[in-house]
């Protein structure tokens, strides 16, 4: 596919004052892509996706958007390409649902402007989309966490950016929470838009991923098809665990640990007595 | 639709109260003079439109003035640091007003000059916290918080010297019931010079609420929406202490509004601040009209502003919190 990357960073480095997160980063996505961000506890990810989306500034290197460069786009102008779906989610105050959702336009509006008829019924749309409508005069703070978090996909996607940033969609969400998200995922990229997602559940980069980027100690250690890039070798680099893939018949496949070492550790009964 | 409504009645409610408030006084001019006067038959001794025009009516504009900015100001700071638990004084203003005019009159100036030390106070109290908040630009809201906390202790510890150094039988006891806030010396110029100012930036706050749904959103959401935050929080900063501190000018210092109605506010009318903020100026306006009218005419001697005000307030607080559980939820 001769596609332009939507998004391209070169070479990025960046730390918190001595330590160093990221260490020369180089990695672009593009249209229609489910790009996972996988690595242990501190590996940079979340750091990673501040960077593409101009929260933090590089110390090295450079983010390209549509080929601009992030730095010299204004806000509003990154607002229309990039929405963010954060992992941790404040609430102060219990806003409506559709309140929050229509947030998301506020990129397309002018300053002070209110939000149009348009801005409603797109809102509305998004809603349907994630089948969440009937939540829509409901509190953001009454809702249950799988909801808040549609809630969240649903102001991104009315946004009407190109690009999805995830981080940890699937973080604390039932089973059947999690699997309907991945399946909203897997759809908003049919539909043309890229997403990078972040997710310490390896499973779900190979349900729904197109690509898979393995980052450690701030650097990338793998990035390519989830099945490549994710063998036994680079996950024990990961997360320092050997790991098997099990395919199924469907030719779907899920991950294990190769063992669960518990014989060398003394067990609860043995010591409390 | 239903806010609208609402809207309407408040403001009904507002324009009532400020009807019967002129009729209330030590003064005999009472509702019946003033419902002739309003028809068109009924004349006015030269006393009784003195009384009307130079007491009552510029004490009751500043009352409706100083409830609705100090509740406008609460409600954007409780917006803006995504806590319900703030005051307009967050940043410092109140407490580096209280200074300011504490200052002036141990320095024996004008009550002119003592206005603009408050005002200058204010001003330079939140200056000062901003200033502090710049050392960590990365935690901008958290910093702007610990700023406004060492500006508040600061000017509070100021304001305890110029009290001990006070003359104790003649400027102190004044210094003391000004600190309690009041509307006795409300001087029509001042209403006059003032009102417009506040009026304005009412409006203005009112007009740019929906972004502080957006910031209450947390830092990087509200940049991921598209906002320049940095710009648009300084912008709310700036018109909040513009209006408390030209309260403390009119009022001196005035507790309890600015925490308790926009929780009111918040509670008849929704968490959107879109409604919440414009809601909230209305009903300060509302509350502390009424509070000054108990002020002035419960005793026989007025009782400090600002101690009926935090009183009533919290008796209506707990009422309210009794009935709606949605609360800020």
């Amino acid at each position: 596919m001769g596609l332009k990357p939507l998004i391209e960073a070169r070479g990025l480095s960046f730390s918190f004052g001595n330590r160093k997160v990221l260490d020369s980063i180089s990695f672009e996505a593009k249209k229609g892509e489910a790009v996972f961000l996988l690595g242990p506890n501190g590996s940079g990810k979340t750091t990673l996706l501040k960077l593409l989306l101009g929260f933090y500034r590089p110390l090295k290197g450079e983010v390209l958007l549509k080929g601009r460069l992030l730095q010299k786009t204004s806000r509003k102008d990154v607002a229309r390409t990039i929405s963010y779906v954060p992992q941790l989610h404040r609430i102060a105050f219990g806003y409506r649902v559709l309140d929050v959702v229509l947030m998301g336009r506020t990129p397309h509006k002018v300053f002070l402007a209110s939000y149009s008829k348009r801005d409603h019924d797109l809102a509305l749309e998004c809603l349907e989309r994630l089948s969440i409508l009937h939540l829509k005069d409901k509190p953001y703070s009454k809702i249950s966490g799988g909801e808040r978090k549609l809630t969240l996909i649903a102001r991104a996607l009315a946004q009407q950016a190109d690009m999805l940033v995830l981080d940890e969609p699937a973080d604390g969400l039932d089973f059947g929470n999690q699997v309907r998200l991945l399946e909203h995922i897997a759809r908003v990229c049919l539909d043309g838009i890229t997403c990078i997602i972040t997710t310490h559940l390896i499973d779900h980069v190979s349900w729904v991923g197109t690509r898979a980027v393995l980052l450690k100690d701030g650097r990338i250690i793998a990035d390519g098809s989830p099945i490549g890039a994710m063998n036994e070798k680079n996950l024990n680099s990961l997360y320092g665990v050997d790991v098997t893939r099990c395919t199924l018949m469907n030719g779907m496949s899920f991950y294990m640990p190769k063992k669960i070492s518990v014989a060398s550790r003394p067990s609860v009964s043995e010591r409390r007595g | 639709m239903k806010s609208l409504v609402s809207f309407f009645w408040l403001s009904v409610l507002l324009v009532t109260l400020v009807f019967i408030s002129l009729s209330l006084g030590r003064y005999p001019l009472g509702m019946s003079d003033l419902y002739r006067l309003l028809l068109g038959h009924g004349k006015l001794s030269e006393t009784s439109w003195a009384v009307l025009l130079y007491l009552r009516l510029p004490r009751i504009l500043a009352a409706v003035l100083v409830g609705a900015s100090l509740s406008a100001s609460g409600a954007v700071f409780q917006a803006m640091f995504v806590n319900p638990l703030v005051s307009p004084g967050i940043l410092g203003a109140l407490s580096g007003a209280s200074f300011g005019a504490l200052l002036g009159m141990l320095l024996g100036k004008s009550w002119h000059l003592i206005q603009c030390y408050a005002f200058l106070g204010g001003i330079m109290a939140v200056f000062l916290a901003l200033g502090i908040a710049l050392i960590l630009r990365e935690e901008a809201l958290l910093m702007l918080i610990l700023g406004g906390i060492i500006s508040s202790s600061l000017f509070a510890s100021l304001t305890s010297v110029i009290k001990m150094v006070a003359d104790p039988y003649d400027k102190l006891p004044a210094m003391v019931y000004w600190l309690m806030g009041g509307l006795s010396n409300v001087e029509p110029r001042t209403v006059a010079i003032t009102a417009p100012v506040m009026l304005v930036c009412i409006v203005m706050l009112s007009l740019l609420s929906p972004y502080l749904n957006l910031l209450s959103q947390g830092e990087e959401e509200a940049k991921s929406l598209g906002v320049n935050t940095a710009l648009v929080r300084l912008i709310f900063i700036v018109l909040s202490t513009l209006i408390s501190s030209l309260t403390v000018i009119l009022a001196g210092v005035i507790q309890g509004v600015g925490l308790v109605v926009p929780h009111i506010a918040r509670m008849l009318f929704g968490v959107n601040n879109r409604t919440l903020i414009p809601a909230a100026s209305l009903l300060g306006a509302v509350f502390l009209l009424i509070v000054d009218d108990i002020s002035r005419t419960l005793l026989w001697v007025e009782i400090p502003l600002g101690i009926t005000s935090s009183f009533i307030g919290i008796v209506f607080f707990v009422a309210i919190l009794r009935n709606a559980r949605r609360g800020w939820g």
